[in-house]
């Protein structure tokens, strides 16, 4: 009898995501990890809102060297300029340039996003992991008290917060994120819970795995994307907030800036000097838009068979 | 399901014990009281506004007075607005929140829903990407960008509408539509996620095979399931219409809820703002409580007990 | 005249890993009132060929790249949408593998059966939950005016199955595509809805196209049975044909690999290797890397037919003189 070795050809390689496509790359070896990445390098506006973020971090971190005004220089003999010329975006109605004051405005709302998520990622995640891994009774009572926490009016709580302890921004970063670490916490949990059942934990632990081991090989691995992504999900959804405090006059405190209050400078004015609202909202939009651009992307590329939401 | 139904109504009593002990706490710890922002008054005075409102007593006692009166549906005096109570202040400005609240609902669900189905019917066409891209940019507009521009375009370049105020119903057209235009966005991207998800399932297939209209398959089989995700949006939703409720009547210049909040809040008008947060704690029990009995109604394999 | 004739049906899926063929030329013809079993593993492409007929496969991926499937006069595979639908679950009709999923649960059995005779005869609804409630008692469902009202997760997989089977009933159907009817329940359950399918055919005639993985499920019904292996048509014949003279030798791994009673002690016999990838090239006989009779010959060119006589052919190199020949 003879034998022949024969080889398969898979026709054309790579292409778009799709579960056929998924199966071609287990076939080819490929990490979890690198196939996210490819995915989401693959989706435009995923790529297009991170190079944007990137570009408008850079801006925020350079704003004293870039701009030759500062946020707070007033210029009374100048008063409201419209765009163009000396000032790219015009003057406010004290004569402070818009420009100078949008790039110092956006380091406060992107550090106040990131850092509450960071706030909200920790809480949320220790909060959830607890519950999850010791489950049983503990697991219950904490997931009472969630159930509890969801029906409070939390933006009111933020709200009293501010106004009791003064317009701080530290508070800020701790209240909002104290405030978005709930559905992070259910999500963590849901996962843990589902790992810790598998037969394969099971049968670790039953040949005398420690728990610090199953936690570290097999739990922390398969919650990392999905904290990523809503993590991701949750920026716009805080730097949203702030805007609002702002809005209100709650958040950041003059001459600080950020793009609520620049906002709410704008809409006192709209009627008379419509580019002091026009530029504040715009940077506010597309930043959110290219936030959300992202955390979609991320979603679809780590979970490619979830749909939208 | 009754036994169901008088638990979760029964889940309003820590909400609220919770709500006012933290409140409470809150606004008393706070540097600053009620009445020491006013024009300088002498110390009789003082002493007098203070007994009346019982905020010479101690902490303990005035917390403990501020128990009784909530169990008996009471939220006592406003300290600002001096001879209204809260309850009062409540029910002359919660119906113009509500009524921004329910057509805001009404367009983020019209417009969401529609736009979802359409998208899910027309799934990975140009149609459902360009539909759940103006989707992406209506999440990321919010209601104090929308609402300003909504009111230079409309009112004050056109002239459709009252620049600010409510005197007549349509002055909350505009308000609402402010409020609805990001949720209706959520539900837009929910609706067609729900219904894609659908879609895909095997008893789809069964129904093809059973030689159904694309029309009938969408409106009898896929619709009941795909709204699920919408449906339990409907309850957060509903939640942040309330909280949308501030910025929106402060734009607009409308006798709400939210602005009474944001103004108490800023007076340090305890009774009001701790009447305010309560208030909207129990209607957030009651919202969910709906959504959930709605869920049940759609999924039949959900019950409750 | 055969009820339907398919002839060189191929079906393609195209993905971004490949095209995948799916079915590659296969044909058969259906008499009124026959079973005809469909055999092969996952991935022989059975499933997607009855899909195919139906115009049930999503397209894209799939796309029909010819052949015809006559029934009545009328090419199924270039019919208008609109009539097609016409067909669908009333001329013929569909059971399929997973009775859990396939039946909607959101929506009472009571109106996943109505809707059918609502449209395609147009009758009342009151009129179509008589006869529901009368197909539900024909295939065995105790105290079917309660029953009909229930929705599917309160049945049990082999009830659901069987108002699968009743639905099929419901249009006294010329032709009903089983597709794994058994496969998803329970070995005592699977016997009696091959026993009931078997009665039902049995009693009204009908021509029923049952497609399965499993040799024992067409053995006792069917009157002709096709195997297919990786997107191909290896063997057709009676089942006389196919369990006492099994001829290519894919067929003959599958019959050695069946649990039998009358030999103790012996460890059951698996067909060596895998399937090949389903966008792996063509050359030769696709069974080859996994046949044990294999010569150099099968990994080149084109494979014949041998025609053993009018109802039993066998793809393969090795004719039957060629058989003979090793045996002496």
């Amino acid at each position: 009898m003879i034998k022949q070795k024969t080889t398969f050809v898979a026709e054309n390689e790579g292409g778009g995501p799709s579960r056929r496509d998924l199966f071609a790359d287990a076939a080819a070896g490929r990490s979890l990890w690198q196939d996210s990445w490819r995915r989401l390098a693959q989706n435009k506006l995923a790529v297009a809102g991170l190079l944007y973020l990137l570009l408008q971090c850079l801006l925020a971190l350079l704003a004293p060297y870039l701009s030759s005004y500062s946020y707070a220089d007033a210029d009374l003999l100048l008063g409201p300029t419209p765009p163009g010329g000396e000032h790219l975006c015009g003057t406010d109605d004290l004569g402070r340039d818009i420009l100078a004051r949008l790039l110092f405005g956006a380091r406060i709302s992107l550090a106040v996003g990131f850092l509450a998520t960071a706030v909200s990622m920790v809480i949320g995640v220790s909060y959830g992991a607890i519950s999850g891994y010791l489950g049983g009774r503990v697991d219950t009572v904490m997931m009472r008290l969630l159930e509890v926490l969801y029906a409070l009016p939390f933006t009111f709580f933020v709200i009293i917060l501010m106004v009791i302890f003064g317009r701080n921004i530290y508070l800020l970063f701790i209240a909002l994120g104290a405030v978005q670490w709930l559905t992070m916490a259910r999500i963590v949990r849901g996962q843990v819970l589902s790992i810790k059942n598998r037969e394969y934990v099971e049968a670790a632990l039953t040949i005398g795995v420690s728990h610090w081991r199953i936690i570290w090989r097999h739990i922390i691995p398969n919650i990392i994307g999905p904290v990523i992504v809503y993590s991701t999900l949750t920026i716009p959804v805080v730097v949203l907030e702030e805007a609002f405090l702002s809005f209100l006059g709650l958040g950041v405190q003059e001459p600080m800036a950020s793009w609520g209050t620049l906002i709410a400078d704008g809409v006192g004015a709209m009627e008379t000097y419509p580019w002091m609202l026009i530029f504040p909202s715009f940077s506010l939009m597309v930043a959110l838009l290219a936030l959300n651009f992202l955390g979609d992307g991320l979603r679809e590329a780590m979970d490619p068979q979830a749909g939208l939401d | 399901m009754l036994g169901y139904i008088i638990r979760r109504l029964l889940q309003v009593i820590p909400v609220l014990w919770l709500v006012a002990t933290s409140t409470f706490f809150l606004m008393h710890a706070a540097p600053g009281g009620p009445f020491d922002s006013e024009r300088q008054i002498s110390a009789e005075i003082q002493a007098n506004i203070n007994a009346r409102y019982h905020l010479d007593e101690p902490l303990g006692k005035q917390y403990l007075r501020y128990l009784q009166m909530l169990a008996s549906g009471d939220l006592g005096p406003s300290f600002r607005y001096a001879d209204r109570s809260v309850n009062e202040i409540i029910a002359t400005t919660f119906p113009v929140s509500a009524m921004v609240g329910l057509i805001g609902l009404f367009f983020a669900l019209s417009i969401g829903l529609s736009t979802g189905i359409f998208a899910a019917s027309k799934l990975n066409s140009w149609r459902d990407y360009s539909a759940m891209l103006l989707a992406l940019l209506g999440i990321s507009l919010p209601s104090f960008v929308v609402g300003p521009l909504m009111i230079l375009l409309f009112s004050i370049k056109l002239g459709w509408f009252s620049v600010s105020g409510y005197n007549r119903l349509q002055d909350l057209l505009l308000p609402g539509l402010t409020m609805g235009i990001m949720y209706a966005a959520f539900f837009a991207r929910l609706t067609r996620g729900g219904i894609s998800e659908i879609i895909r399932q095997d008893f789809i297939r069964t129904a093809k095979a059973k030689g159904l209209s694309n029309t009938v398959i969408m409106l009898r089989h896929t619709l009941k399931g795909g709204l699920l995700p919408a449906t339990s949006f409907l309850g957060p939703a509903a939640t942040a219409m309330l909280t949308g409720s501030l910025v929106v009547e402060t734009i607009f210049n409308l006798p709400g809820l939210g602005r009474f909040f944001v103004q108490s809040a800023l007076n340090r008008d305890y009774t009001l703002v701790m009447g305010c947060v309560l208030f909207l704690a129990v209607l957030i029990v009651i919202m969910n409580l709906l959504v959930d009995l709605a869920y049940a109604f759609l999924d039949p394999r959900v019950t409750y007990d | 005249m055969p009820l339907l004739q398919v002839e060189d049906l191929r079906v393609f899926f195209h993905t971004y890993a490949g095209v995948i063929r799916a079915v590659d030329g296969l044909s058969f013809s259906l008499e009124p009132g026959q079973c005809l079993g469909v055999v092969g593993e996952s991935g022989s492409g059975k499933s997607a060929a009855m899909m195919a007929l139906l115009g049930l496969l999503p397209q894209p991926p799939a796309k029909i790249h010819g052949g015809r499937a006559l029934f009545h006069h009328q090419d199924l595979l270039c019919l208008p949408k609109r009539e097609l639908r016409k067909i669908r679950g009333n001329k013929i009709a569909m059971i399929f593998q997973d009775p859990m999923t396939s039946l909607n649960p959101y929506l009472r059995i009571s109106t996943q059966m109505t809707e059918i005779l609502t449209t395609h005869e147009g009758v009342s609804t009151k009129n179509a939950l008589s006869r529901a409630i009368a197909a539900l008692e024909q295939v065995g469902i105790a105290d079917a005016s309660r029953a009909i009202v229930q929705y599917p997760h309160q049945f049990s997989g082999g009830m659901r199955q069987r108002v699968m089977i009743a639905m099929a009933l419901l249009t006294k159907a010329e032709i009903i595509i089983a597709d794994e009817p058994t496969t998803a329940l329970d070995v005592t359950i699977q016997a009696q809805i091959i026993e009931l399918l078997r009665s039902l055919q049995q009693r009204y005639g009908l021509s029923l196209i049952l497609v399965t993985h499993d040799l024992g499920v067409v053995a006792g019904i069917s009157d002709h049975i096709l195997v297919m292996y990786n997107g191909r048509l290896v063997e057709r014949g009676t089942v006389e044909d196919i369990f006492y003279r099994p001829s290519h030798p894919y067929t003959e791994g599958l019959l050695q690999a069946l649990p039998r009673v009358d030999q103790q002690h012996q460890h059951l016999y698996a067909i060596p290797g895998a399937p090949p990838l389903p966008t792996a090239q063509r050359q030769g006989c696709s069974f080859a890397p996994r046949c044990p009779q294999v010569m150099p010959m099968c990994y080149e060119g084109e494979v014949p037919w041998v025609a053993i006589n009018q109802q039993h052919q066998y793809l393969c190199h090795l004719t039957t003189e060629l058989k003979e020949g090793a045996a002496r």
